[in-house]
């Protein structure tokens, strides 16, 4: 459900509006409604600020540096911006290093020489070229006919030295480059010089990372809180010639006590209204333990407006069978189970919700695993296991098979959750806006749950549809005039006749393909367990049947096959009844969506 | 001509198509990743997802020979030749594309993730939408090999 919310005004004398700012951040349940547009550039610097402290923190833990002691004193801002300096230091040395190391690969060949003495001998007239070439073209005869001198050979090239008296060119052919600017033991040097200074700075940002992590950490949480801050103070409004300030917040009903001692004792002049939809006030879920697990879902989509229903408990239980329906085998509800139990011990807090919903979804994986006869892939009717082969024989007696019930039992599903939806929208118009614009709703639901009645008591007591006709008729009477004519009390009946017309056009062609939506729940289960059952024979069929070599071949397939499947089974497992709840169940039960969340002004640190 | 030659031509284009559909899609998601990498490298985890999305149309198409595999005897009748190169033309031709169009919602996903945008749900559900259909053509073969004679 949504929790209620109230909005609170603050009247404020502007000499004690700091302190009484304080504490309601320490107090931490209101939920500042903002009144700039634009924030000032100096919140932009601090939200530019606050990332860049992140990025710093980010790196400095992926050095995974087993902290030692967090060294107490640390001034957090200070080692930020020696860490940022470090960062930027260590970028620019190793820029250095990599265009160093290609200088190097490339002269490397020529080995050491010394440029002077180049120089020295071009005064006299005599200049050292350098030419390379590749091996098959280096004719033998060069050495005797030219003065030069092979320096080495390296990835199929001749590199060798001529040397020219004067100007005249000796018109070898050989591809002449441009001489060294440095001789490599130079080079090495620097090389060296630089790995020693990238050593000594990363020495010092793993000191940092050991020790001032915490430190700058929390320098971020504070200059986040001095953000929120500074928001606060623009958020507030001046009143009485800059005398007042005003500030409005949102605050959850269940929280506000703790609020109003702390107004009442400081005589703060305040008003507390109820929430009202138009004022769009933020939403705070709070759902019991099952459908608490399930919110994360439900916000990958949206939040719900503030008048409506949260519809988190209402698909949490479809979800769960969707998500067993999808994937569907009892080895792999198993490990689901077993794993989010030992995790959940293990994880940080925040990760709890989420072991406990793999867990629910475990519990549900098994279950149809166990329906659909499949375990890590063996299909259990073929198996001649006492209950399952009892069964497949009754379903063959009904020329039928597990197969086809599924197929059935997922539109079942499918229908039951688009009425389930549909009755949720009629609640949900009636909460926002009356019974009278429900009446439209109410039709159909009537419709389409008459008519299944109806149909199944000729099934059941097997009398002849045609002698139903009258209920039918009634029913249709009933179900029309309203869907048609009364679908909205509060308009003209012209008006409605129109939009009932084309409310029916959509539900006649939307209902149909929402239900046929819901084949994929079979489609995916069967190809889960088919993929399984590939796994397990290809494992038979090509570990061969060497004594314990088999055994290892056929554990590795499965396991690496297993994982496959359980991966990609799972994620179809996990997105398609998500996609059957947003689309499917949202639609019919009319959820619209927009809510913006519940976050209370309040210390970080 | 033999009834199983035909029949092997469709379960080849079920197989190839519906493969060489989730290769493309999955090189889309994979590329974006990428690039989306070099901007924000701490969602990768959401990128790997939505890469691995389109992989399942090519599964289909191997499991769908899987179910077929036992119909594929010297011999078999004109009719059920027919049957399994229309379950594999079908399941061929939708896993291609599908596979190609889902790998594109993806990648687009996988930019806007990349780009900062809080999209991972939102891209996570119109992925699934396009593979609708090739889990329909999936359930179509399955449905059409159910009705061969063994």
């Amino acid at each position: 459900m949504i929790i209620p919310m109230h909005k609170f005004s603050f009247l404020v004398f502007h000499q004690d509006y700091e302190d009484f700012l304080k504490n309601v951040r320490d107090i931490g349940v209101v939920h500042l409604i903002e009144k700039q547009d634009e924030v000032s550039d100096e919140v932009r610097d601090q939200y530019d600020l606050i990332k860049d402290i992140q990025q710093i923190v980010k790196q400095l833990d992926k050095r995974e540096v087993k902290s030692g002691q967090p060294a107490k004193g640390v001034d957090g801002k200070q080692a930020f911006e020696e860490v940022k300096d470090l960062f930027a230091r260590l970028e620019d040395k190793f820029q250095q290093l990599t265009l160093l190391q290609k200088e190097i690969s490339q002269v490397r060949t020529w080995g050491d020489f010394s440029l002077q003495t180049l120089e020295k001998l071009a005064e006299e007239d005599l200049h050292v070229k350098f030419y390379t070439i590749p091996t098959s073209r280096f004719d033998e005869a060069w050495p005797d006919e030219y003065p030069i001198e092979v320096i080495g050979h390296h990835a199929g090239q001749i590199y060798f030295i001529l040397i020219q008296q004067g100007e005249e060119e000796p018109g070898i052919d050989a591809e002449e480059i441009r001489p060294p600017e440095r001789p490599v033991s130079q080079l090495f040097h620097y090389e060296k010089e630089i790995k020693k200074e990238l050593d000594e700075i990363n020495k010092k940002l793993d000191q940092h990372a050991a020790k001032s992590l915490d430190a700058i950490k929390t320098y971020g949480y504070e200059v986040k809180e001095s953000v929120d801050y500074q928001q606060a103070v623009e958020n507030a409004e001046k009143e009485a010639e800059d005398k007042v300030m005003l500030l409005e917040g949102w605050v959850p009903d269940e929280k506000k006590d703790q609020l109003i001692a702390y107004l009442e004792k400081n005589n703060v002049l305040y008003v507390a209204e109820r929430g009202s939809p138009e004022d769009k006030p933020p939403i705070l879920l709070k759902n019991k333990r099952f459908a608490k697990k399930f919110e994360m879902l439900g916000d990958l989509y949206s939040l719900p407006k503030y008048n409506e229903l949260d519809l988190t408990p209402f698909f949490a239980p479809f979800y769960m069978l969707f998500f067993g329906f999808c994937l569907g085998d009892a080895g792999y509800g198993i490990l689901m189970g077993v794993a989010a139990l030992l995790l959940k011990k293990k994880v940080k807090k925040e990760l709890k919700q989420i072991m406990g919903l793999v867990f629910y979804l475990g519990v549900s994986t098994f279950l149809f695993g166990v329906i659909s006869g499949v375990f890590f892939g063996i299909p259990l009717f073929d198996t001649g296991l006492p209950v399952y082969s009892d069964l497949a024989a009754r379903f063959e007696a009904q020329d039928t098979d597990i197969n086809m019930l599924l197929f059935y039992l997922s539109l079942m599903l499918g229908g039951i959750q688009i009425i389930f939806g549909l009755i949720l929208k009629a609640i949900n118009e009636t909460k926002q806006f009356g019974w009278k614009q429900a009446v439209g709703t109410a039709g159909w639901i009537l419709l389409l749950v008459g008519g299944i009645a109806i149909y199944g008591v000729s099934e059941l007591a097997e009398i002849p549809l045609e002698a139903l006709n009258p209920a039918i008729y009634i029913l249709l009477g009933i179900s029309g005039v309203m869907i048609l004519l009364l679908n909205n009390l509060n308009r003209n009946i012209l008006m409605n006749f129109g939009l009932g017309l084309w409310n029916t056009y959509n539900m006649v062609t939307g209902i149909l393909g929402d239900l046929l939506s819901y084949i994929r729940l079979f489609a995916l289960g069967i190809s889960s367990a088919i993929l399984g059952f590939v796994f397990n024979s290809l494992a038979v069929s090509m570990s061969g049947n060497i004594p314990v070599v088999s055994i290892l071949i056929m554990v590795v397939i499965l396991v690496v096959g297993h994982s496959i499947n359980l991966f990609m089974s799972g994620l179809g497992a996990f997105v398609h009844p998500m996609r059957l709840t947003f689309v499917e169940f949202y639609k019919n039960a009319g959820f619209s969506g927009g809510g913006k969340h519940y976050n209370p002004f309040k210390k970080i640190t | 001509m033999d009834p199983i030659i035909l029949a092997y031509i469709g379960i080849g284009l079920m197989i190839g198509l519906a493969g060489i559909g989730s290769a493309f899609g999955v090189s889309m998601g994979g590329n974006a990743s990428i690039g989306a990498l070099k901007k924000n490298d701490e969602a990768f985890g959401n990128y790997m997802v939505l890469s691995a999305l389109p992989g399942t149309q090519g599964l289909y198409g191997f499991m769908g020979y899987f179910i077929l595999s036992g119909y594929l005897v010297a011999g078999m009748s004109w009719a059920t030749a027919a049957a399994i190169f229309g379950a594999g033309l079908a399941l061929g031709f939708v896993g291609l594309l599908s596979g190609i169009r889902q790998g594109q919602v993806c990648a687009n996903g996988i930019a806007a993730i990349g780009s900062g945008h809080n999209v991972f749900g939102n891209t996570l559900i119109l992925a699934v939408f396009p593979e609708l259909y090739a889990i329909v053509a999936f359930a179509a073969t399955f449905l059409i090999a159910g009705t061969l004679p063994l």
